[in-house]
């Protein structure tokens, strides 16, 4: 842990929500409790300029230093309080003698944790007093004068060709750590939190995904007021997790602010110590099933310092440390404070189950929209959070892991079938030989995950997933998948050297359970083979099975999935060749007005109808088309 | 407005137009002829084409952007307030104003521009969070509010008021440049404004 005493120097004031005492009222349970010793404890130093102008402006740092003096009462319209103004120095983040230091004490602390799980001196780091994510490059906001985590992250990949993966699970958008990597394709920043439409700082909306080349690699779940610990482990687990394997990270860092705690003043997500818990779990389960354990947390924000903060803390470093909180909370330290062991359950490290949320989390307004009408879409009716978190995934994950990671089931239909009910018929498992200008392939369908798993993936194939081992288990999860087919085209030796994948459409997306429309979830040929018409004869093979002569298939290709860098053409041109490949399988392009594929010109949507469809089911999925295209243009 | 945009001659072809509209990813084309501006094209006014490829093919190619364009456009001058250049753009239903100094085409203000006034205006570029306020519509009211919230030593990001809810009333959304608003929105409470932001209890107002 980096963490001490000097710490405490960042202090905006007593009756400020981030003062002093924040550190001590935190650490101090936890040495209650018995789980933190001062052997824990990693030295740090104050971070220097050159690792703090990695990420702010030398002049917005030489401010923070000239007004760290002794606060002189700052008169309106002096040329002093128009620059504190300009710099963000006001109101929250208003000067305190000494901030200079105090903030360079935090990056100091951040980027020590960095170092240290980077050096593998430990493997997991906690920094209560870091996590200022609001911090701009050259502004101060929300109590954030200098970006800590931002810092630490830099001076890591400036010196180490890493993939980081930020996860930020603060009440409030990670706004100042994803504008900092916001053009990074290897600095994944994922932010969840309360929706901007009224809580500070404002941003944080799905459609901010980074500019290229990083596009995808910032992405948002902005949740809705009374989400709730459910609702937010459910968006998480859709999304996070399904990104660590898509991006292959080697350092996890995390904001776990817990000001999204019911208790906590400035917000409204109704979480509880119990989803800080899980959180915490989950956290630690994707450090080492990703990033070789590397972990780096920072305390972040939440500013209820007697019942909510101090229990937070002690569950995430219970996690990280693998030290087991004593069953109860330490009397002693309760009764120091009254204000500790206020309202239920006070002696429990975990909060009473909501008994029943006030309204479900999420849920649309009865009455304010009016009810659904009949026969809508079943997107109509999902809750705003399922469908913020659906979105997302069509936006940032490529199709083979939003297949292997199908996430949780979207809102069951009134029909009351359900995901899965949907599903390719059974055929005999077929192959055939395609002689590509590398060397003969064997192409088969109907792959079972057994044979995907004892079949070798070819380095090549990494638009996803860099290692070769984790590409064989997001192939092999799509193999289980009982709604699919998995198509693979391999070697001799059994290395697979590309897959065409056939899912189910996602719950909640517009083919989603149409009768007879099945998705090609992903078409992929290792760098190495591309060129032979391997992508073609593959997709060729795999829509040629019988089957399929009755069933509609649909692609959409989004650009920013496309491995443009490996493959040296532009997403135009990409796209042209993807269409083509498509095309030599019988599919057809289609307008769409679906978002995804709308908001940028290279995406493609395309689709292939059986020529032995019958007519009802042709119309079914024209009129899906069309009731779609009607729906969403009068949003 | 955009400085120096693309222009094309009365004279090119209608193909030429679409093209540069395309490339540039932009609806509205000003029609320059020497130095003084003739009309505007639009991509409204270039795609109702021939339904076969040929005939469009052919028609795009022969006829010329004088046929097809709006002359006699709406203009601005570059010191006209944006209110008044929005209420043109309204009165007029037109996408874009061309913008004359001295009978000189100098830039192109678009309906795209506007939203981007607007976005600078309501404050939502800049950290902040968003209380809504209900006053009495009589002087003094928003400046007695705004001091309940410059005492509390909060920056205004912005303040835009509206005809309120009922009559007499003004409806205002403040973005206070300030993560907690809790104690904003309760002291407006107690000097008797209705007032609503996160971190209350309560559904959040709209």
């Amino acid at each position: 842990m980096a963490a001490d005493g000097r710490l405490a120097a960042y202090d905006f004031g007593a009756g400020q929500p981030f003062q002093a005492g924040r550190l001590e009222a935190g650490l101090s349970l936890l040495r209650a409790a018995g789980v933190l010793g001062d052997d824990d404890l990693l030295a740090f130093e104050p971070a220097v300029d050159a690792d703090l102008e990695l990420v702010h402006d030398r002049d917005y740092l030489e401010a923070i230093g000239r007004f760290s003096g002794e606060p002189a009462a700052m008169a309106a319209g002096t040329r002093e309080q128009v620059e504190a103004v300009r710099f963000g120095l006001v109101g929250d983040n208003r000067p305190f003698p000494g901030m200079d230091g105090a903030a360079r004490l935090v990056a100091g602390a951040t980027a020590a944790a960095v170092d240290a799980v980077a050096t593998a001196a430990v493997a997991h780091a906690f920094v209560p007093v870091g996590g200022l994510h609001h911090a701009q490059r050259r502004r101060a906001s929300g109590f954030c004068l200098v970006n800590d985590v931002a810092v630490a992250v830099a001076r890591c990949t400036r010196a180490r060709p890493w993939r980081v993966l930020y996860v930020d699970l603060d009440a409030h958008h990670g706004d100042g750590v994803q504008a900092a990597f916001y053009d990074d394709p290897r600095v994944c920043t994922v932010s969840l939190h309360e929706t901007g439409r009224y809580l500070f700082p404002g941003s944080g909306e799905v459609h901010e995904l980074g500019r290229p080349p990083g596009v995808g690699r910032s992405v948002n779940l902005p949740l809705e007021p009374w989400t709730g610990d459910d609702g937010f482990l459910a968006a998480f687990d859709a999304v996070v997790e399904p990104l660590a394997a898509a991006l292959g990270p080697d350092l996890l860092v995390t904001q776990n602010g817990c000001d999204g705690h019911v208790r906590d003043p400035l917000s409204d997500l109704t979480l509880t110590t119990r989803g800080f818990r899980e959180l915490a779990k989950r956290l630690h389960r994707l450090a080492h099933r990703h990033c070789l354990g590397r972990w780096v947390a920072t305390g972040g924000g939440g500013y209820d310092l007697d019942r909510v903060l101090p229990r937070a803390w002690a569950l995430l470093w219970s996690e990280m440390s693998g030290r087991r909180l004593p069953s109860k909370l330490p009397a002693a330290w309760l009764a120091a404070d009254p204000a500790r062991a206020a309202g239920p359950a006070a002696t429990s490290w975990l909060d009473p189950r909501p008994r029943r949320a006030r309204r479900r989390a999420g849920a649309p307004r009865a009455g304010a929209a009016g009810a659904p009408a009949a026969g809508e879409s079943p997107a109509a009716r999902e809750s705003p959070n399922a469908r913020t978190v659906r979105a997302v995934r069509r936006l940032v994950l490529p199709l083979a892991v939003r297949a292997a990671y199908p996430g949780s089931p979207g809102p069951v239909p009134a029909d009351g079938s359900r995901r899965g009910a949907h599903r390719l018929p059974a055929w005999e498992p077929r192959a055939a030989r395609h002689d590509a200008p590398r060397g003969p392939l064997v192409l088969r369908d109907r792959c079972p995950a057994s044979l995907v798993r004892r079949l070798d993936v070819d380095p090549g194939i990494h638009a996803f997933v860099r290692d070769p081992e984790r590409e064989r288990e997001v192939l092999a999860r799509i193999a289980e998948e009982p709604a699919g087919d998995m198509v693979v085209a391999h070697t001799h030796d059994g290395v697979v050297v590309g897959y065409v994948a056939i899912i189910d459409p996602e719950p909640g997306s517009r083919f989603a359970r149409v009768p007879g429309v099945f998705e090609v979830g992903a078409v992929e040929v290792a760098g190495g083979w591309r060129r032979g018409g391997v992508g073609s004869a593959l997709l060729r093979f795999a829509v040629d099975a019988e089957p399929f002569r009755d069933l509609v298939l649909v692609a959409s290709g989004l650009a920013w999935h496309w491995d443009l860098e490996e493959s040296g053409l532009t997403a135009m041109a990409y796209r042209r060749l993807l269409l083509r490949v498509l095309e030599t399988a019988g599919f057809e392009e289609l307008a769409t007005d679906e978002p995804e594929v709308a908001y940028d010109p290279a995406n493609l949507f395309a689709a292939r109808v059986g020529d032995r469809v019958p007519p009802e089911r042709r119309a079914a999925f024209t009129e899906r088309l069309e009731r779609a295209t009607s729906s969403s243009s009068s949003e | 407005m955009t400085p120096r945009p693309v222009t094309v001659a009365p004279d090119a072809n209608v193909r030429a137009a679409l093209s540069a509209l395309r490339r540039g990813r932009f609806r509205h084309l000003p029609v320059v002829a020497g130095e003084e501006l003739v009309g505007v094209v639009t991509v409204a006014d270039l795609e109702p084409l021939p339904a076969s490829p040929v005939e469009a093919a052919e028609a795009l190619g022969v006829r010329q952007v004088a046929e097809v364009m709006s002359a006699g456009v709406v203009t601005v001058s570059p010191d006209e307030p944006v209110e008044a250049a929005a209420r043109l753009l309204a009165e007029h239903g037109v996408g874009c104003l061309p913008v004359l100094l001295d009978d000189r085409l100098v830039g192109i203000l678009t309906k795209a521009d506007l939203l981007r006034v607007l976005l600078r205006v309501l404050g939502v570029l800049e950290p902040s969070s968003r209380i809504t306020l209900v006053l009495p519509d009589a002087p003094g009211a928003l400046g007695r509010a705004m001091t309940v919230v410059g005492d509390l030593g909060v920056n205004l990001i912005s303040v835009v008021t509206e005809p309120g809810p009922e009559p007499g009333t003004r409806g205002v959304v403040l973005r206070a440049g300030t993560i907690n608003a809790a104690p904003v929105v309760s002291a407006l409470a107690a000097a008797g404004f209705a007032a609503h932001g996160p971190g209350q209890p309560g559904p959040p107002a709209r």
